[in-house]
């Protein structure tokens, strides 16, 4: 039984272009041109409880329409959403009580009191039963370990801590689905590290459905099993995030370390070099090519230390969508 | 209706600890805010020393409804008019659907999340010259002026709370209009002269387009024992119309919202 | 009321903005439409009040016609005369900006932020004086306001509004510096406004005040941030009177140059100290 279930999902909104320069101004004053943007075009998926799922694609490819479709702000343009097996558009109680959606840089928190005023009206929002409440509340605050800055104002909390407090701001009504959107962005690397250990857990722990979209591909890779690729508001690939490796990267990565400097344009005509900054060498192997490759560069080349890797995700990403601005 | 009466309690008290917390600020703020109170009196009568009537007001009359005025513009500032301003700047910024997102009535919470107390000085200083401004126009309205008193002032309040929250949905069209407080600010000042001072057309404007007498002359005058005729039905209109318009005009906007976003 | 304070600084910077980019400006023509029609929601309430007042043979020595004149003046007055660096310089104070700008360059404060103000004020000045003079062509069409014009007036008033601008601009100077010390310096600035509003001419001609009142106002600096020009304009004042009022306002504009001298360098060595 399906948590989400997502079927030729379209989501098409009119912009209105305007012409560079003063000409163009005075032009839109009087006639507007418009055209569609498909940012979300014909896209299915389902996904189970207690699955952590993450949305990758370039930046404007529609992860963020596709999950604000999901909670209920954007209404369909077509096909049909349903989430808990409700319809988000309707926006019932019910619903928006069982979900959440945390936006990367966009708080919620009251701004000049302490956090804990702002979970204790989450509290009366969401109508969470007192014990409840408490116990879940304890729990995440370990979690999280911030005991000691529940009772500091929000505007005096550092970027990651403040994280941290929407995330809980976010969870202390239990929800079973979450939505990530950025979590981590604008994070130093501790704190996004703890953020991701926690989403980790809190997934494990409570069977929490969440889907997450990152520009860190190292937060995807660390959290999700399962991906989805969006890109122009099409759905490119919906599997495991291993699988991507098999099906799109036909190399592998011979990772060495020389111990003699080598002119780098005689290693370029022998090999195909990936990248050469002495002394490390990385070159770029075909899956077939790799046994011969690594034979010839023993043979020929200084070699003090070598290993064979798969292409890293980012770099797969990267070359599928070549030439564009990805995250 | 009655989580709707809890979640404002809360909203109430969590507004009220903000208070604490900037104690200071707020103290220095009531000491100027009770100094603009007492150049607005001052000057009214000082011009009075020059001046017989205003409108057919007299002096104390025209002090009186001045005081009230300022009353209901100060009441306006704490519940409603900080939390237009904020919804006005999220709509334009793109981040309201935190609020969408909470199982709550979306205009409740946009309306009154926050209420503002630095006020909440002045408005005693009010009330305490209107305990004397009152026995001094040997105005001494009974149980019953009171009431029908209340039921204008009150009236006033959801009427021009209606009219404001109608204009600053127009932010979800109007992305680039950050100012529309300041006309707010305008109109409740307007509203501490009597409506009388108007003529023809601009009179026809501020009594039925822009209701100014709901601000303060309709409920003034009720402790004069004077009752303008029509005024009753035309509050209670008021009060419908605006409630309906204001309501059928946020649920249209917020099916635009969430039809074309970004 | 901070609200409206903010408000006129972001029409302010808009408004300069105008001047450069007009594109720009079509992307807020709300805005300054809102603008415009506050101002005239404000004026049509003014001339209302003075219309419907009546009493003994003139207010303070002004026929209605001329008050009605009067109030117009002024709100053109109120643009072309408030050049008040107060938040701007307050934020450059507090924000450490300061020191990039000017405490290392070797230029004078006093003029740059002068010259800063000259800049977006020369445009408001042409948006105000528009909308005044369309303003006084419909009064006058429905025979609403009338004074006697003399041009030695106008020519005095225009040196008073010269003289005027320089005190403004140097008393909210010295305010702004308190930021130097203290931290919420605002209400400092509400304040002064509320003196100048009372007892400078802007809710009520000053020849309201009675007697001893009178002679105080005609003392303190307020009066010529804003009433003197006027009272030289509408002819309230003689010729003698008018010399008088000049020494005092430039008795004024020594007193807080001296004042900027002094904050200035006391301020300069306060902030050093805490190596902001």
């Amino acid at each position: 039984m399906s948590v989400i279930s997502v079927k030729s999902l379209k989501e098409f909104y009119k912009v209105h272009q305007k012409e560079p320069g003063f000409a163009g101004s005075l032009k839109a004053l009087f006639k507007r041109k418009y055209y569609d943007v498909k940012a979300v075009d014909d896209i299915s998926f389902e996904i189970k409880e207690g699955e952590l799922v993450g949305f990758i694609g370039p930046n404007g490819a529609g992860k963020t329409t596709t999950l604000k479709c999901l909670s209920g702000l954007l209404y369909p343009t077509g096909g049909e959403v349903r989430v808990l097996g409700f319809n988000p558009w309707d926006r019932k109680t019910q619903f928006l009580k069982q979900i959440s959606l945390v936006m990367g840089q966009k708080n919620q928190l009251w701004w000049d009191l302490p956090a804990i005023e702002t979970f204790n009206l989450n509290k009366e929002i969401y109508e969470v039963p007192d014990a409840q409440y408490r116990k879940t509340l304890d729990e995440l605050v370990s979690l999280m370990e911030i005991q000691n800055i529940l009772k500091v104002q929000v505007r005096k909390l550092s970027l990651g801590q403040r994280m941290k407090c929407e995330l809980i701001a976010a969870l202390l009504h239990s929800p079973k689905v979450l939505f990530l959107d950025e979590p981590t962005i604008g994070l130093d690397v501790v704190s996004q590290k703890k953020i991701l250990d926690f989403i980790r857990e809190y997934n494990r722990k409570y069977q929490a459905t969440i889907i997450l979209t990152s520009h860190y591909m190292g937060d995807i890779e660390q959290l999700c099993q399962r991906v989805l690729i969006i890109d122009q508001g099409k759905l490119c690939f919906d599997g495991q995030l291993s699988d991507i490796i098999q099906k799109y990267a036909d190399h592998k990565l011979v990772s060495l370390v020389l111990n003699k400097e080598v002119d780098p344009r005689v290693v370029a005509e022998m090999f195909p070099v990936k990248r050469y900054s002495y002394p490390r060498l990385i070159l770029s192997v075909k899956r077939d090519q790799v046994a011969t490759i690594t034979a010839r560069a023993l043979e020929n080349l200084p070699v003090a230390d070598l290993s064979i890797e798969e292409p890293a995700i980012e770099d797969i990403i990267r070359e599928l969508f070549t030439g564009k601005d990805y995250a | 209706m009655l989580r709707y009466l809890r979640l404002y309690y809360h909203f109430f008290r969590n507004s009220l600890i903000r208070l604490f917390e900037f104690r200071f600020n707020v103290f220095i703020l009531s000491v100027v805010q009770i100094v603009w109170l007492g150049v607005m009196l001052g000057s009214i009568t000082l011009i009075f020393g020059q001046v017989d009537s205003l409108a057919g007001w007299r002096k104390q009359e025209v002090l009186i409804l001045a005081v009230i005025a300022m009353l209901f513009h100060d009441i306006m500032e704490m519940l409603f008019m900080g939390n237009l301003q904020r919804f006005s700047y999220y709509v334009r910024h793109g981040e309201f659907d935190f609020i969408l997102l909470k199982p709550v009535n979306a205009r409740f919470l946009a309306s009154f999340r926050q209420a503002e107390f630095y006020n909440i000085f002045r408005m005693a200083a009010m009330i305490f010259v209107l305990t004397k401004l009152l026995p001094q126009a040997n105005v001494q309205p009974s149980g019953g002026q009171w009431a029908l008193f209340l039921g204008f002032f009150v009236a006033g309040l959801i009427v021009f709370y209606n009219l404001f929250f109608l204009v600053t949905t127009t932010n979800f069209w109007l992305i680039n209009v950050f100012n529309f407080n300041d006309i707010f600010d305008r109109l409740l000042s307007a509203g501490r002269y009597p409506v009388d001072i108007f003529k023809g057309r601009i009179k026809w404007f501020f009594l039925y387009i822009i209701p100014l007498g709901l601000v303060g002359t309709f409920s003034t005058e009720i402790l004069f024992g004077k009752l303008r005729p029509l005024s009753l039905i035309f509050a209670g209109f008021a009060l419908v119309l605006t409630t309906l318009v204001s309501e059928f005009f946020w649920r249209f906007a917020l099916k635009h919202y969430q039809s074309a976003s970004s | 009321m901070a609200e409206r304070i903010k408000t006129h600084l972001m029409i302010k910077k808009y408004l300069g903005f105008f001047r450069n980019q007009f594109s720009a400006t079509i992307y807020y023509r709300g805005s300054i439409l809102v603008w415009i029609f506050s101002n005239l929601i404000f004026l049509t309430v003014i001339v209302s009040v003075w219309l419907a007042s009546t009493g003994g043979q003139d207010f303070g020595g002004y026929t209605q016609k001329e008050i009605v004149g009067y109030y117009l003046a002024g709100f053109f007055l109120h643009w072309v005369i408030n050049w008040s660096p107060f938040y701007e310089v307050a934020d450059e104070i507090k924000s450490g900006d300061i020191v990039a700008s000017t405490l290392i360059k070797p230029f004078s404060f006093y003029w740059k932020k002068f010259s800063e103000e000259a800049g977006w004020h020369s445009f408001a000045i042409i948006l105000g004086l528009t909308l005044t003079l369309v303003l006084a062509v419909i009064l006058q069409h429905w025979q609403l306001i009338g004074f006697g014009f003399q041009w030695q007036n106008l020519f005095l008033s225009l040196l008073a509004v010269i003289t005027g601008i320089f005190l403004v601009f140097t008393f909210s100077l010295c305010l702004g510096m308190l930021a130097f010390w203290f931290t919420e310096v605002w209400t400092v600035d509400t304040l002064f406004w509320a003196a100048r509003n009372f007892l400078g001419g802007w809710y009520l001609p000053v020849s309201f005040f009675p007697g001893a009142l009178k002679t105080i106002i005609e003392i303190l600096p307020f009066r010529y941030l804003f009433s003197f020009p006027l009272e030289i304009f509408f002819n309230k004042i003689s010729l003698k009177e008018t010399f008088l009022g000049a020494a005092i306002c430039l008795f004024w504009i020594l007193f807080f140059l001296l004042l900027y001298k002094l904050m200035w360098e006391k301020g300069r060595k306060v902030y050093t100290a805490f190596g902001q």
